[in-house]
């Protein structure tokens, strides 16, 4: 217990599956990581690979009837006093889980456009957040939802938290969501590719944002993206994912100037640098995600990675997550 | 919102111009007037006119002029509330149908409540309870409902309630109390001979909104602000009243506009087998004896009620959703 004491969220062998009228969708299998209060974790990976699920997990947003956390624990430190429970445990619609949902783990999302109510002022919307988890009348919430407004960037907070949200703009959706998220003051927030739907002007914005809030607000931050570029400013850790596991973790220097697993190079070699005249082509990893119904026998990236095409690893074990440095983690059998 | 709907009631001014030319055509198409079918029935019941009475007939209806003098003379009664004359009953039209169009507009509007009130519900549930029983059985029960027209209905309950429970199921009143003084008696009597009609009328209706309704709020549900609703801690409860079934219920609205025709037209029908008086029976009555004005006018305040029924659920719609609102 005393070592689970430093973290604000611990999540151990987690394991969420679907189940589906094809088959069973192994969409997390078995991912741990943990993130220190305060901090921010990038979790890294193409599309599909199951960053949404384990982030849904957390909350136990997930479909009830379909989807099953079959394995692993999610082990969480509340606000008050730091009782540490596990969110696997909890009923997905019982009352501790809604105490925690908005107040102490917000979540915004990657569609500003569909992510609030377009029938509700923004107000409205906000000021519910509020008062549900806070004892306060509503003058004094508007208030509040105003003075969030403010603070993620929106000048006109005053006229703007009367509007609907058809009025605003993509990048002002998301300002507002982050207000929304940030008016309880969550000891986590997760961002679920928060800035994919924006321009690549208001991508940096958001993100600048989200940057000086996470200091200001004192709250650890779990940012979810497929392009690693995104979280280069920001992330204090990055945990790259593949196909509902994961395959490298490390701190930002660790895995940017030495990453280690043959994934994790191919993402950083997709990223596009700005302003970089690109002479050199980008270059994507080949072929594409796997059905997510097959099961994979040993290594799941064999069949893309340019080590076992040049047969310098046999692919067919599964490999153990090896740490490589002090802090530097890599599932890869090139390293086992 | 006051200029929309201005905006809107104006242009509903040329709509029912052209209707009302239609209609007017309409009317006139069946071959022969009121006189020649007049004819018919007193030949038929063996007596005959001559031709000169048959001629001082036509000219005392009008019905020897021009056709668009006949037009004119019958529209341009409609802003002064005059409807034209009655040729079978010998009275202004709107005496006539005053009463029936109160129970046409009773009957339709009650259907209408009834399938909004019944359907909802179940498509809410069906929705979020998809392929259990219950959802089976709603999705039997209405395609069952679906493919039974209102006629048939209405002369199954008919059959059943008089054969099988030996009530009275047609007119308003039990034979015994048409003639009785006002009483409490009366008035459920009068209640347990309007149900089945607003019932018949309102099963098919039902069905297809449930089926609307269970579509639309299992779209609704998959939609990312009811995740949004859910990651603030809201109850399950609120998450589906104030975000989802609110969304859901919107295209629901203009499905309205579509069904006050149906429930209108149906009434007719129902009304006719099941001897209420709607305006069924007397419009079909108008159309055998050639009575274009009453048939006309029938024909036309039923436009008249289409066009308000769909301009409402316009308004309704626009106060409902904001995006609509604010264009
Ligand atoms: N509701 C669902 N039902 C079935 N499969 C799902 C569902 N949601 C996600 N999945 C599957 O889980 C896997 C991971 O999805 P997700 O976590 O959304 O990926 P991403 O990393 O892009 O966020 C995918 O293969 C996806 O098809
Ligand atoms: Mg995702």
């Amino acid at each position: 217990m005393k070592e689970n004491e430093q973290y604000l969220l611990k999540i151990n062998n987690l394991k969420t599956y679907f189940y589906t009228l094809d088959g069973i969708v192994r969409a997390v299998e078995g991912v741990s990581l943990s993130i220190k209060p305060g901090k921010t974790i990038g979790l890294v990976g193409e599309s599909g690979c199951g960053k949404s699920v384990t982030a849904h997990s957390i909350l136990r947003l997930l479909p009830l009837k379909t989807c099953k956390i079959i394995e692993g624990e999610i082990l969480f430190q509340r606000q008050n006093n730091h009782e540490i429970i596990d969110l696997t445990k909890v009923d997905p619609q019982g009352s501790l889980i809604r105490s925690i949902r908005g107040k102490e783990i917000a979540m915004i999302f990657q569609e500003p456009m569909t992510s609030l109510s377009p029938v509700y002022t923004v107000g409205n919307q906000i000021i519910e957040a509020i008062l549900l988890h806070n004892q306060i009348e509503y003058p004094e919430a508007r208030e509040h939802a105003i003075s969030m407004l403010k603070s993620v960037g929106l000048g006109m907070a005053e006229s703007i938290i009367d509007e609907y949200p058809h009025r605003l703009s993509g990048g002002q959706r998301q300002r507002v969501m982050i207000a929304m998220a940030l008016s309880c003051n969550p000891s986590l927030l997760i961002a679920d590719e928060p800035t994919t739907a924006l321009d690549v002007t208001i991508q940096a914005q958001i993100m600048e944002l989200l940057k000086s809030l996470q200091k200001q607000f004192n709250m650890a931050v779990l940012i979810i993206t497929h392009n690693l570029g995104v979280i280069a400013e920001m992330a204090d850790e990055i945990v790259v994912m593949y196909l509902g596991r994961i395959v490298e973790k490390g701190s930002l220097e660790q895995v940017f100037e030495k990453p280690l697993h043959p994934y994790t190079i191919g993402l950083i070699k997709s990223i596009p640098i700005i302003g970089n005249q690109t002479k050199k082509r980008l270059a994507p990893i080949p072929g594409s995600v796997p059905d997510p119904l097959a099961v994979i026998e040993g290594c799941a990236f064999r069949l893309r990675c340019p080590a076992y095409k040049q047969k310098e690893c046999t692919g067919h074990k599964e490999s153990p997550m090896v740490e490589v440095e002090p802090g530097h983690y890599v599932s890869c059998l090139l390293y086992s | 919102m006051m200029a929309y709907i201005l905006k809107r009631f104006l242009g509903m001014i040329p709509t029912f111009l052209i209707i009302s030319i239609i209609t007017f055509v309409i009317v006139q198409l069946p071959p022969g007037d009121f006189v020649t079918s007049a004819q018919a029935e007193i030949a038929a019941s063996g007596g005959g006119m001559d031709a000169a009475t048959v001629e001082a007939m036509r000219v005392r209806y009008g019905l020897d002029q021009p056709i668009l003098v006949q037009y004119w003379k019958w529209i341009s009664g409609f802003p002064r509330g005059d409807f034209g004359y009655s040729l079978e009953w010998n009275a202004p039209v709107w005496d006539i149908i005053a009463g029936r169009f109160g129970w046409t507009l009773l009957l339709s509007g009650l259907a209408l409540v009834f399938m909004w009130v019944v359907s909802i519900p179940i498509g809410i549930y069906s929705a979020r309870n998809k392929y259990s029983l219950g959802d089976n059985v709603f999705t039997f029960l209405g395609f069952l409902g679906l493919s039974i027209p209102d006629f048939m209905l209405s002369l199954m309950w008919l059959v059943f309630a008089t054969m099988t429970l030996g009530i009275s199921a047609s007119g308003l009143y039990s034979p015994s109390m048409v003639d009785a003084p006002w009483s409490m008696t009366k008035f459920l009597d009068l209640l347990n001979h309007l149900w089945p009609p607003i019932i018949i009328m309102g099963i098919i209706g039902t069905a297809e909104l449930i089926r609307i309704m269970r579509g639309n709020l299992l779209d609704v549900l998959n939609q990312q602000y009811i995740t949004t609703a859910r990651a603030k801690g809201l109850e399950e409860k609120v998450v589906i009243q104030k975000y989802a079934v609110r969304m859901a219920i919107n295209p629901l609205i203009s499905v309205l506009g579509m069904q006050i025709p149906k429930m209108i037209s149906s009434s007719l029908i129902v009304g006719l087998v099941l001897s209420i008086p709607t305006l069924g029976p007397i419009f079909l009555r108008s159309l055998i004896t050639q009575d274009m004005y009453l048939a006309g006018a029938i024909l036309l305040l039923m436009t008249v009620m289409l066009l308000i029924g769909n301009l409402l659920a316009d308004i309704a719609l626009a106060w409902v959703d904001p995006r609509i609102r604010y264009e």
